[in-house]
């Protein structure tokens, strides 16, 4: 195929020369003497490369053909760099994210022809069916295929395109209407894909769905937000996909936590695993996994995204420890309103979980300070963002252990938890975090003051508040008072004194002497309390 | 260690992971075999150009081994370590010969490098700017400029 010899001209062109080299060394000219630019006269040292290393100089100045107008610019230097910039291979990447105009799309279509690898339709609304169709006979070489939103497409166009691009590999289809079973037919049959988005693509059924993930085991990020139709015998096809990395299931609200827990091991040892938990019912109350270490094989364990919102109740603390068991590279999780998951379960995760760098725990109410705590024990080191709004259990306190321990967290989303008060201002007056760079406090209680905001802006130069969010701290929904910590005040000094002991002397004695006393104390009445240990020791 | 020398005749003793670092030198020396320990001839690359060459393989002995080239990832001339970038704060001249020393020795990374040093020298450049920097002359008849701008009008006004 004309394509892929010029695609691949720069690596093979390495080895075929290679081997001519020693051949043609006579022959070829010497290398330009030095400043030659300067002498105005002589020839440009640009001429003096090859073709091949300078149209990688080209592909470099124009970002596989994302800078079109520094594309343009360089077609009227000079006639041979004209010629130069008319290579198809320069433009493998078109995106129309940025309301070009379609007659741009066909002019370059039509230039970089097969070249064409990363198509890129996001949002084109006024599309015409005789462009969406000469597509694939222009461009039959696309991977990347982004139509999302694109709604004048009909039903049967998109049909007709995906069937004659038979190279796809990354698909996005969110929010296009007229994505249906059919269509997920198609796109699976090649077997090919590694990502799929039909987030909001109303049409689309488990069915439909259960075809992608039976016939293409090489996916690796699947994006079903807003569909509401993942349910447990799809999320048990899933747990094959051993190269999943993101996935998001927001809004399933069929899926169960049993379902859940069985997507992450390995499916041979799924009947052992429910064998071993025959109490498990819909109502789950005070059914609680074995601790690990589990005898089950994990699954998924290269997951390093997952969105988990709004799942109901599907969500608990016996997910979070399957999480743990198998997931250790996980990143980010997002898991907003899981109303049933406790700092217990939150613990079993950050402690099997290191790597995270992003948490997002928004609305799930019985998250506290010992969930922060852990958190910070175990991926302070990682952390960079970590949202938790309308999560009435955190405290000043809290938040103040979970940003001594995060070097890196430039954001913190508190929004409406009520149980954040001036004390956390004045702890950034005192102790600036280097990193941290937006602090969102809308809607926190009225003990956060306007007083207090200043006082802490004008001695932190960092970070920058959000100022709209400071300047009117909105009177709270979730009063204030309504706070449950388990924590007194005196409990939680005693601990952060014990994690600056830590971070400036040795760390050894630090545990020995305070950690039982201090964390016993703290968390004695908590289940988790083992747990807690646990981390710490590692921690430390 | 392996022996290389230049077109001014200077010759270099080198480790053989660095020699490596060239696809050209390792496949002469998988040619030729371990015994021979004649210096190696590079007739293209003058000493103090080689020169360069070594210290920058030298700098990058212990990188690991890149990964395949992923196609529809769109290049950026903009990651480039910083080390790397006080390598290439040379003059013009240097840094073409260094680019066609790189081609003919097949180091993928130092010539990556040095396309990018002269990607990073046109980006943000007007037309004009750019033949001044490089020293080329506009050879467009009058009517071939005219229809060059109407052909590039759809990248333009964006």
């Amino acid at each position: 195929m004309q394509m892929d010899t010029l695609s691949s001209l720069f690596s093979l062109g390495y080895r075929r020369r290679a081997a001519k080299r020693v051949e043609r060394a006579e022959s070829l000219e010497q290398p330009e003497p030095v400043n030659q630019a300067q002498d105005s006269t002589g020839p440009s040292p640009f001429d003096s490369l090859p073709v091949e290393v300078q149209l990688r100089v080209f592909a470099f100045c124009c970002d596989g053909g994302n800078d079109l107008k520094m594309l343009g610019r360089l077609a009227k230097v000079s006639c041979s760099w004209n010629a130069l910039s008319r290579s198809g291979d320069l433009i493998t990447f078109i995106s129309m994210a940025r309301k070009d105009k379609v007659q741009v799309l066909a002019t370059l279509a039509q230039r970089s022809g097969g070249f064409l690898r990363h198509l890129d339709l996001r949002g084109c609304t006024n599309m015409s069916s005789s462009y969406i169709k000469q597509i694939p006979t222009v461009c039959p070489n696309i991977r990347f295929l982004n139509l999302s939103r694109c709604n004048s497409i009909t039903s049967a166009q998109l049909i007709s395109v995906i069937r004659r691009l038979p190279f796809l590999t990354h698909v996005d289809l969110s929010g296009l209407r007229c994505t249906s079973d059919i269509t997920l037919d198609i796109l699976s049959r090649p077997g090919k894909l590694v990502s799929l988005d039909v987030s909001y693509c109303r049409k689309v059924k488990a069915s439909g769905l259960k075809l992608v993930v039976d016939r293409c085991k090489n996916l690796a990020s699947l994006y079903l937000s807003g569909l509401g139709i993942a349910n447990d015998s799809l999320l048990a096809a899933m747990s094959h996909l051993s190269s999943l990395q993101q996935l998001d299931i927001a809004e399933s609200d069929d899926v169960t936590s049993r379902g859940l827990q069985l997507a992450f091991l390995e499916p041979s040892t799924h009947s052992q695993f429910l064998a071993l938990v025959p109490s498990y019912t819909d109502t789950e109350e005070d059914m609680h996994l074995p601790a690990p270490p589990m005898k089950f094989m994990p699954a998924l364990t290269q997951m390093t995204n997952i969105n988990l919102s709004n799942l109901s109740l599907a969500v608990t603390d016996d997910v979070f420890t399957v999480l743990a068991w198998s997931t250790p590279n996980l990143r980010s999780i997002i898991c907003r309103n899981a109303l049933t998951l406790t700092d217990a379960g939150v613990s079993r995760l950050a402690e099997g979980c290191i790597q995270l760098e992003n948490v997002d725990l928004g609305g799930c109410v019985l998250v506290g300070d010992a969930g922060l705590l852990a958190l910070g024990l175990c991926c302070g080191k990682k952390l960079s963002v970590v949202r938790a709004p309308f999560c009435p259990r955190i405290s000043s306190e809290g938040v103040r252990v979970l940003l001594s321990l995060c070097v890196l967290l430039t954001t913190l989303t508190l929004d409406s938890c009520a149980g954040i008060d001036d004390a956390l201002l004045k702890m950034l007056e005192h102790d600036p975090c280097p990193a941290l760079h937006t602090l969102d406090l809308y809607g926190c209680s009225t003990s956060i003051t306007q007083a207090g905001i200043a006082r802490a802006l004008a001695a932190v130069n960092k970070p920058i508040v959000q100022q709209q969010q400071l300047i009117h701290p909105h009177r709270t929904l979730i009063r204030r008072g309504s706070v449950d910590s388990d924590m007194t005040l005196t409990e939680l000094n005693d601990r952060i004194s014990a994690i600056k002991l830590y971070s400036k002397r040795e760390k050894e004695l630090v545990i020995r002497t305070d950690s039982a006393s201090v964390f016993n104390q703290v968390f004695g009445r908590r289940a988790s309390t083992s747990g807690l240990m646990d981390i710490l020791f590692r921690a430390f | 260690m392996v022996k290389i020398t230049s077109s001014d005749n200077q010759e270099f003793t080198i480790a053989k992971e660095i020699a490596n670092q060239s696809v050209l030198i390792k496949n002469m020396l998988e040619d030729v075999g371990e015994a021979d320990d004649q210096p190696i001839p590079l007739p293209n690359v003058s000493g103090a150009i080689l020169q360069k060459v070594i210290d920058y393989a030298t700098m990058h002995k212990d990188d690991p081994p890149a990964p395949p080239e992923e196609e529809s990832k769109p290049k950026s001339s903009e990651d480039i370590e910083e080390r790397d970038k006080e390598f290439m704060n040379v003059d013009q001249g240097t840094l073409f010969e260094i680019i066609l020393a790189a081609n003919y020795l097949d180091m993928k990374n130092l010539l990556d490098l040095g396309c990018k040093t002269v990607a990073n020298m046109i980006k943000g450049k007007t037309v004009e700017e750019i033949r001044k920097t490089f020293n080329i002359v506009n050879d467009f008849t009058p009517e071939e400029e005219e229809q060059i701008r109407k052909e590039n009008e759809w990248c333009e006004d964006r």
